[in-house]
C-alpha cells in the first residue's frame, strides 16, 4: 500500500506543486538572465564543430568571452536566421560559401561590419556593402585514389569525367553540403544552364554516386570504393592524415579554362544581434594572425589575407580560380538546386 | 418533521435492461431511523446513493430538510448536501490517523474547535485514546466505529449506512448493532440504514421499507411488516412463511388444513392465498395423521419441522427445542392463527 | 517503458454534470490546454502541407520510394526483433536454462540504450572507419572496406536489436500468466515440445506478440537517430534533409504530413486489432508451468541466449567502454562537456516534474468526465507520443515561430516538446494507480464536503505518491534519451547528451561519442532498473 512507503519526508502536495512551478520559472528565466546574455556570443556555424571549435576556444581564452556554438548545415542555419527574423537569437553566422551570404544580405538579414582586418580581405571575398567577410577558402578539388589511378592518368579537368572510363568510379556529396551547390551554380553561371544540364546528365550516365557528406567522399576514395571524388581541398589533407593513399588535382587550370572554384568560408553579423560588440571582436580574431594560423594549420584552409603563411596548403595565388562572383551565386543557387533535384532526387 | 423526501424517483443505470428504481416514494422523519430492506440487486444501495448524490435519477424529486437537492430544476452535488455516509467497507483513509480521519469533514472549523469535536466524537464511539492509530492497526469493529465517528463529526443532516454490519463477524454484529443504535439515539441523528438482513432491520429501525426490483413493496413499522405484510414477497422476505391455497365458500376460507375467517373480505368463489408462519402451526403426532414430517432443523432456540401434506404442499412448524419428532412421523396439524394474512391470488 | 497502447481511463462518478461552475471551467481549461499543446503543431503542419502547391523536390515517385523504404525497414526490423525476442522469452520462462533470471533481467537493458547509441556503437565497430575495418586493414596490409554497417540492412539490424525488448517483455509476461495445463495436456498426448510450442503456445501468445510487434514497428517507423547515422533514406531523415537544404519548408511539411498519416493508420490498426483480443493479465495466482528440462539442448540454448544478449548488451557496451579508453579520458571529456551534462539533467528533471504534476491533474479530471470526452482527451495526449520526434520538432518550429516567437528558440519550447511527447506516460501511470484506489474513498471524502481539489490533494495524491515518483522517473528517462526533436529545437549552446552523441558520431569522433553515450546510459539505465524492480515488488 502506497502510504506505507514512508520515505522519511512528509509528502506535502502543495509544496511539491509550488516547487515544480518555481523550478519551471527558474529554468525558463535562465536564458533571459541579463548578466548571462550580455556575456555570451551566439554563433551559428555551418562549418563543422571539429573545424571551428579550436578557433572558438582560442577566442574565449584570449578575450574571456563565452561562446554558445550551434553547429549545423549552412542552408539549415540560414533557414533558422530567416525564421528568427522577428527575434534574432544568433549573433554571428558562419557559412561555407558566399552565395548564401549574398542571399541573406539582399533580404536585409545581415548587419554590416567593416574594420581594418576585414578590409585586408581581397574584394572578391567580401561583400561590397560590408555585410559579410570571407575568413578562409576551400577549393573544389578532384581527389583520386593513388592505388587505383596513377598520377599521370588523373583527370585534369572535371569535364573529362563524363568519359566512360570513369563509369561507376565517381562520387560527390549532395546538396546538404552547400559547397556542392556552389560548385554546380558556378557551372551554370559561367557555362550556362543547358551545358551544365548536359554535363550533369553525363556524370549520371557514368553512375555518379551522390553521398551524404564530404566525409563519406574522402573516406570512400581513401579506401578504394571510388576512384575519383569531387570534394573540398581540406579533405585531401584529412585523408593523408589518416594514411590513405590519395592524390589531388586542382582541376581546369589551363589558360582560359573553367578554373578551380574557391569557396570562402564567410562570416557575418546577424541583424538585430544581442551582442554585436563580441561579434565584431570575434570577426577580428578570425582574421588575426592567431585565428588564421589555426584555420590554416589545423583545418588546411587557404588564407585569403595576403601575408599569412599558408604552410602545407598551396598559396591562393598559385591557383587559377573560377571567375564567379558571390552575386552570381546568390542569383542562381535556387534555380540550380531545382535543376539538380530534377535530374536526381538524391542531390 | 419530514427530513428526507423522495417522490416518484426512477433511475435506470446506463446500458441496463431494467430500471434500478421505479417510481419510488419514501419519507424519513427527523430523528427516526429508516431501514431499507431487500434482497441483493433490489436497488436499496441505489436509493442511498441517490440521496447522497452519487447517482442521478432520471425522474422524480428528492428533498433534504425542505431543500430540493434533485429534480428537474435542481441538482446539488454530494459535497454540498450535508449527508454523512458509512460505507460497507468503511472506506477509511489509510494514510491518515484516526484523528485525521474523523477531522476530515471539519475543515470549516478552526483547529481548536475541530480538535474538541474529534475528541468528543471519539469518546461517543468509545475510541478515546485511539487518535494516533492508523486504520490498518485496528480491528473490524474499531474501524467501523471510526467510520461512524467520521461521518457523525460534522453533524450531518442525515446519516446513511450501507450494510454497515455485514463485514463484521456474526458475534460482533449484535453488539455493534446495539452500540450504534444507542449512539444514534443519543445524538438524535436521523438515519437511513440499508440491509438485506431483516433481523437487523427490525432491531434498529423505527420504520422499514421493503424494496423488490426497484419497487417499494411496503413501508411500515417492523411489527406491521412482520405481522401484516402487504404482499407475498414481503411476507417471505421477513420470515419463514408458507402459503396455503384456499377458496371462499359460504363466507369462510376453506383450505386443506382447515377453515378460516374470510379476513380481507374476498368475494365468493375467489382463490386466495393464506400466509401462515411456523410459530402458528402446532403438530401433534397422530396415527393416521394427515401430514408427514419430512425434515427437521435444529436451531438452538427451536426445532423447525418441514411437513408434507397429502396435496404435496409443504408446511413448516416451529416447535420447542426439546421435543424431537423423528422424520417420517405422521402428525396432525393444529393451526392457531392469532391473525391471518390473506392475499388474493391473481 | 509505457506502451502507446489503448488508454482506458476508468470513469468514476461524473463530476461534469455538477452544477458548480468551477469544475466545468476547469475541465474546459484543461481540454484547451492539452489542445494547445498537441493540436496546433499538427494543424499547422497540415495547413502548410496543403498550402504547398508546388512540392519542390518531393515528387510522387520519391514519395512512394520513401514510403516503401520506411515501411519495409520497419517491417523487417520488427520481424528481426520477433526472432530475437520469442526464443529468448520461451527459454527464460519455460525452460530450466541456467542463469535464466539473469538473462531475463539483462534482456530489458536495451530499452535503456537509445537506438542511436546502439547505431553509434556498431558504426564504431563495423563502420567504414570502424575498429574491424581498421584492424583487418592493418592485418592484411590493404586499406579496404571489409564490412560496412551503413545502409538499409544495417538499419534493420540495429533497429530490431534495440526494440526486441518491447516484444520480450509482453511475451514473457504472457507466458508467465497462461495456464500451463493446456500445454501439459498436449505433451501428455504425445506431442513433442516443439509441436506443443507451435500448436498450443504460439496461438496463446498471439495478442502479446501483436502488441509488442506494433510497439517495435511504430518505433522503427518514427525513429530518426539510427537511420540518420546509418545513412538509410526514410521519411524522418528526408524531412531533416529538406530542412537543411531548402529554403521553404513546404517539402518538409508535406513529408511530415504523409508520415503522420501513415502513423495514424498504424495506430488505428493497432487499436482495432487489440481491442478485439483480450489482454492476458498477470494474476498472482497463476500456476507456473514445470520448467522444461533442456538436457543436452542447454548448450545450443545457452548459445542462442548468449548471442542475443551479446548483440544487444555486451557488444555495444563493450564498444563504448573500449572507445572511451581510460578513466582519465572519460573524466577529461566529462570536464570538457560538463555544461551539456547539466543541460540534459536540468531539462529532463524539469520536464519530468511538470509531467508528473500535469499527469496527476489530467488523470484525475479525466476520470470525472463523460466517457467520450475522456476518450478524446486521452486520444489527444496519446497522439503526442506517437508523433515522430522530427515531425513534432518541425511542427513546433513552424507554429511557435509564427505565433509565439518569444517562446521559440528558448529552452521553453524544448520543455513543451517533451511534454507533448511524454505526458501520456505520466497520465497512463497515474490513471492506472487511481483505478486501483477504492472508489468509496473518494465518495467518502465528497460526503465530507471535500471539493475536487481537496479530494485530490488530501486523499488521492498521497495514495498514489509512489506512482508519482515512478512516472517522474519514466518521463525523466524518456526526456534524457530524446534526440529527434531536440536536434531541431535546441537553442544555441544548449546541446543535450543525445545531441552530443549524434554530433560526435557524425564527425567520426567515436571516443567522445562513447563517453557521452556511457553517461547517457548511466542516467537512463539506473532509474529504469530501480523503477522496474519496484514495479515487480508492486511498490509502485
Amino acid at each position: 500500500m502506497g502510504f506505507q512507503l514512508r520515505l522519511g519526508v512528509n509528502f506535502n502536495f502543495r509544496m511539491t506543486v509550488l516547487a515544480g512551478i518555481l523550478l519551471a520559472g527558474v529554468a525558463g528565466l535562465l536564458p533571459a538572465l541579463p548578466a548571462d546574455a550580455a556575456d555570451r556570443l551566439v554563433i551559428y556555424s555551418g562549418r563543422k564543430e571539429k573545424a571551428i571549435k579550436p578557433v572558438v576556444d582560442a577566442f574565449t581564452k584570449q578575450t574571456g568571452v563565452l561562446v554558445d556554438l550551434k553547429v549545423g548545415k549552412t542552408s539549415g542555419l540560414a533557414n533558422e536566421i530567416r525564421m528568427e527574423k522577428a527575434r534574432p537569437r544568433g549573433d554571428l553566422y558562419i557559412s561555407t560559401e558566399s552565395g548564401i551570404m549574398e542571399i541573406l544580405s539582399k533580404e536585409g538579414l545581415l548587419e554590416p561590419y567593416q574594420s581594418a582586418a576585414t578590409k585586408a580581405v581581397p574584394e572578391d571575398f567580401r561583400s561590397a556593402t560590408g555585410t559579410w567577410t570571407g575568413i578562409s577558402g576551400r577549393a573544389r578539388i578532384t581527389l583520386y585514389n593513388a592505388s587505383l589511378v596513377p598520377e599521370k592518368a588523373a583527370p585534369r579537368s572535371i569535364f573529362e569525367l563524363t568519359n566512360p572510363r570513369w563509369k561507376g568510379k565517381l562520387a560527390i556529396a549532395g546538396t546538404r553540403e552547400r559547397t556542392t551547390l556552389a560548385w554546380a551554380t558556378a557551372l551554370v553561371a559561367l557555362k550556362g544552364e543547358t551545358f551544365t544540364r548536359d554535363f550533369l546528365k553525363g556524370l549520371h550516365a557514368n553512375d555518379l554516386k551522390i553521398l551524404t557528406d564530404n566525409t563519406e567522399v574522402w573516406q570512400g576514395v581513401g579506401r578504394g570504393e571510388f576512384a575519383i571524388g569531387l570534394t573540398n581541398s581540406p579533405n585531401y589533407y584529412l585523408a593523408r592524415q589518416n594514411n590513405l593513399p590519395v592524390g589531388v588535382v586542382y582541376p581546369d587550370q589551363d589558360a582560359g579554362g573553367f578554373g578551380t572554384p574557391v569557396n570562402p568560408n564567410a562570416v557575418a553579423v546577424i541583424k538585430g544581434a544581442a551582442n554585436p560588440e563580441a561579434a565584431h571582436k570575434f570577426i577580428d580574431f578570425l582574421l588575426s594572425a592567431e585565428g588564421q594560423r589555426i584555420l590554416v594549420t589545423q583545418d588546411y584552409e587557404f588564407p585569403l589575407i595576403a601575408n599569412v603563411d599558408s604552410s602545407e596548403v598551396p598559396p591562393l595565388k598559385s591557383i587559377q580560380r573560377t571567375a564567379v562572383t558571390a552575386q552570381q551565386l546568390a542569383d542562381l543557387e535556387e534555380a540550380t538546386l531545382k535543376l539538380l533535384t530534377s535530374l536526381n532526387p538524391n542531390w | 418533521m419530514t427530513l428526507i423526501e423522495l417522490s416518484q424517483v426512477s433511475l435506470t443505470y446506463p446500458q441496463a435492461a431494467a430500471p434500478a428504481l421505479s417510481d419510488l416514494t419514501l419519507a424519513v422523519e427527523e430523528g427516526a431511523t429508516l431501514s431499507i430492506l431487500g434482497p441483493s440487486g433490489c436497488g436499496k444501495t441505489t436509493v442511498l446513493r441517490a440521496i447522497a448524490g452519487f447517482e442521478r435519477p432520471q425522474t422524480g424529486a428528492i428533498t433534504i430538510a425542505d431543500r430540493p437537492v434533485c429534480d428537474a430544476a435542481h441538482w446539488v452535488v454530494p459535497e454540498e448536501r450535508g449527508v454523512g455516509m458509512v460505507f460497507q467497507d468503511y472506506a477509511l483513509f489509510p494514510h491518515l490517523t484516526v484523528a485525521d480521519n474523523v477531522a476530515f469533514g471539519l475543515q470549516r472549523l478552526e483547529k481548536a474547535a475541530a480538535a474538541r469535536t474529534v475528541a468528543q466524537t471519539l469518546d461517543l464511539v468509545g475510541l478515546s485514546g485511539f487518535e494516533d492509530r492508523y486504520p490498518h492497526e485496528l480491528s473490524g469493529g474499531q474501524q467501523q466505529r471510526v467510520a461512524l465517528a467520521r461521518a457523525l463529526a460534522p453533524k450531518p443532516i442525515v446519516l446513511l449506512l450501507d450494510e454497515p454490519f455485514s463485514n463484521l463477524d456474526p458475534d460482533m454484529r449484535g453488539q455493534m448493532r446495539e452500540e450504534v443504535e444507542e449512539i444514534l439515539r443519543l445524538t438524535g441523528t436521523t438515519a437511513v440504514l440499508v440491509t438485506h438482513d431483516h433481523d437487523e432491520a427490525f432491531a434498529m429501525a423505527d420504520r422499514v421499507a421493503v424494496l423488490n426490483h426497484g419497487r417499494l413493496e411496503q413501508v411500515d413499522t417492523p411489527e406491521a411488516i412482520y405481522h401484516t405484510p402487504s404482499t407475498p414477497f414481503v411476507a417471505n422476505f421477513v420470515g419463514q412463511a408458507d402459503f396455503l391455497l384456499g377458496r371462499v365458500d359460504n363466507g369462510k376460507l376453506h383450505t386443506e388444513v382447515g377453515i378460516f375467517e374470510n379476513v380481507g373480505g374476498h368475494p365468493a368463489g375467489a382463490a386466495v392465498e393464506i400466509m401462515i408462519r411456523p410459530d402458528d402451526v402446532h403438530i401433534v403426532p397422530a396415527s393416521p395423521g394427515r401430514a408427514r414430517i419430512v425434515g427437521r432443523q435444529f436451531r438452538g432456540s427451536e426445532n423447525l419441522y418441514t411437513m408434507i401434506l397429502p396435496s404435496g404442499q409443504h408446511l413448516h412448524s416451529s416447535e420447542s427445542s426439546t421435543t424431537v419428532y423423528p422424520i417420517g412421523t405422521l402428525v396432525d396439524l393444529k393451526i392457531v392463527a392469532t391473525h391471518i394474512v390473506t392475499f388474493r391470488k391473481s | 517503458m509505457t506502451q502507446a497502447g489503448p488508454l482506458t481511463l476508468a470513469p468514476a462518478t461524473p463530476l461534469a454534470s455538477a452544477s458548480g461552475w468551477l469544475p466545468r471551467i476547469g475541465t474546459l481549461a484543461l481540454l484547451a490546454g492539452m489542445g494547445l499543446l498537441v493540436l496546433p503543431p499538427l494543424l499547422y503542419l497540415a495547413s502548410a502541407a496543403v498550402k504547398a502547391g508546388e512540392l519542390g523536390a518531393v515528387t510522387i515517385g520519391s514519395l512512394v520510394g520513401l514510403a516503401v523504404t520506411t515501411l519495409s525497414l520497419a517491417t523487417l526490423a520488427t520481424i528481426w526483433a520477433m526472432l530475437l525476442a520469442l526464443p529468448l522469452a520461451w527459454l527464460v520462462i519455460r525452460t530450466d536454462l541456467p542463469f535464466r533470471t539473469l538473462c531475463r533481467w539483462l534482456a530489458v537493458i536495451p530499452l535503456a540504450i537509445p537506438s542511436y547509441v546502439g547505431a553509434m556503437s556498431y558504426i564504431a565497430l563495423l563502420g567504414p572507419v570502424g575498429s574491424v575495418n581498421t584492424w583487418l586493414s592493418a592485418l592484411l596490409g590493404t586499406p579496404q572496406q571489409w564490412v560496412n554497417i551503413y545502409g538499409f540492412w544495417g538499419g534493420v539490424f540495429v533497429l530490431g536489436l534495440f526494440t526486441y525488448p518491447y516484444i520480450f517483455l509482453l511475451v514473457s509476461a504472457a507466458l508467465e500468466a497462461t495456464n500451463p495445463a493446456v500445454e501439459e495436456t498436449a505433451r501428455s498426448l504425445g506431442d513433442s515440445p516443439l509441436g506443443v510450442f507451435r500448436r498450443v503456445t504460439l496461438p496463446m501468445l498471439r495478442p502479446s506478440m501483436l502488441a509488442g510487434g506494433l510497439l517495435a514497428f511504430l518505433y522503427a517507423l518514427s525513429d530518426f537517430g539510427s537511420p540518420s547515422l546509418l545513412r538509410v533514406q526514410v521519411f524522418t531523415t528526408a524531412i531533416y534533409h529538406q530542412l537543411n537544404t531548402r529554403f521553404d519548408q513546404a517539402a518538409a511539411a508535406m513529408l511530415s504530413f504523409v508520415l503522420v498519416l501513415i502513423t495514424i493508420a498504424v495506430l488505428i490498426g493497432q487499436h482495432m486489432l487489440l481491442r478485439r483480443r483480450s489482454y492476458v493479465t498477470i494474476t498472482g495466482t497463476a500456476r507456473l508451468a514445470r520448467p522444461l528440462h533442456l538436457g543436452r539442448w542447454r548448450w545450443p540454448a545457452g548459445l542462442l541466449a548468449g548471442m542475443v544478449l551479446s548483440l544487444s548488451v555486451f557488444i555495444p557496451l563493450g564498444v563504448l567502454l573500449a572507445q572511451t579508453g581510460s578513466l582519465g579520458h572519460f573524466l577529461e571529456v566529462v570536464r570538457e562537456q560538463g555544461d551539456y551534462i547539466k543541460n540534459s539533467l536540468l531539462i529532463a528533471g524539469l520536464a519530468a516534474t511538470l509531467a508528473a504534476i500535469l499527469g496527476l491533474l489530467i488523470a484525475f479530471t479525466a476520470r470525472h468526465m463523460p466517457p467520450r470526452t475522456g476518450a478524446l482527451l486521452s486520444g489527444t495526449i496519446q497522439i503526442g507520443y506517437a508523433i515522430p520526434g522530427t515531425v513534432l520538432g518541425l511542427s513546433l518550429i513552424l507554429l511557435y515561430n509564427t505565433y509565439i516567437p518569444w517562446l521559440y528558440g528558448t529552452v521553453g519550447v524544448l520543455v513543451v516538446a517533451y511534454l507533448i511527447r511524454f505526458l501520456t506516460q505520466s497520465v497512463q501511470g497515474v490513471d492506472a494507480a487511481l483505478t486501483g484506489i477504492n472508489p468509496h474513498l473518494e465518495e467518502a471524502a465528497r460526503s465530507l464536503a471535500a471539493f475536487p481539489w481537496r479530494v485530490l490533494r488530501r486523499v488521492l495524491a498521497p495514495l498514489v505518491r509512489p506512482t508519482l515518483f515512478a512516472v517522474w522517473a519514466l518521463v525523466f528517462i524518456s526526456a534524457m534519451k530524446e534526440l529527434d526533436a531536440t536536434l531541431l529545437l535546441r537553442p544555441a549552446g544548449f546541446d543535450t547528451l543525445p545531441v552530443r552523441v549524434y554530433i560526435h558520431t557524425v564527425e567520426a569522433e567515436y571516443a567522445r561519442a562513447a563517453v557521452m553515450a556511457l553517461l547517457l546510459i548511466t542516467f537512463t539505465a539506473l532509474p529504469w532498473m530501480v523503477v522496474t524492480r519496484l514495479r515487480e515488488k508492486k511498490l509502485v
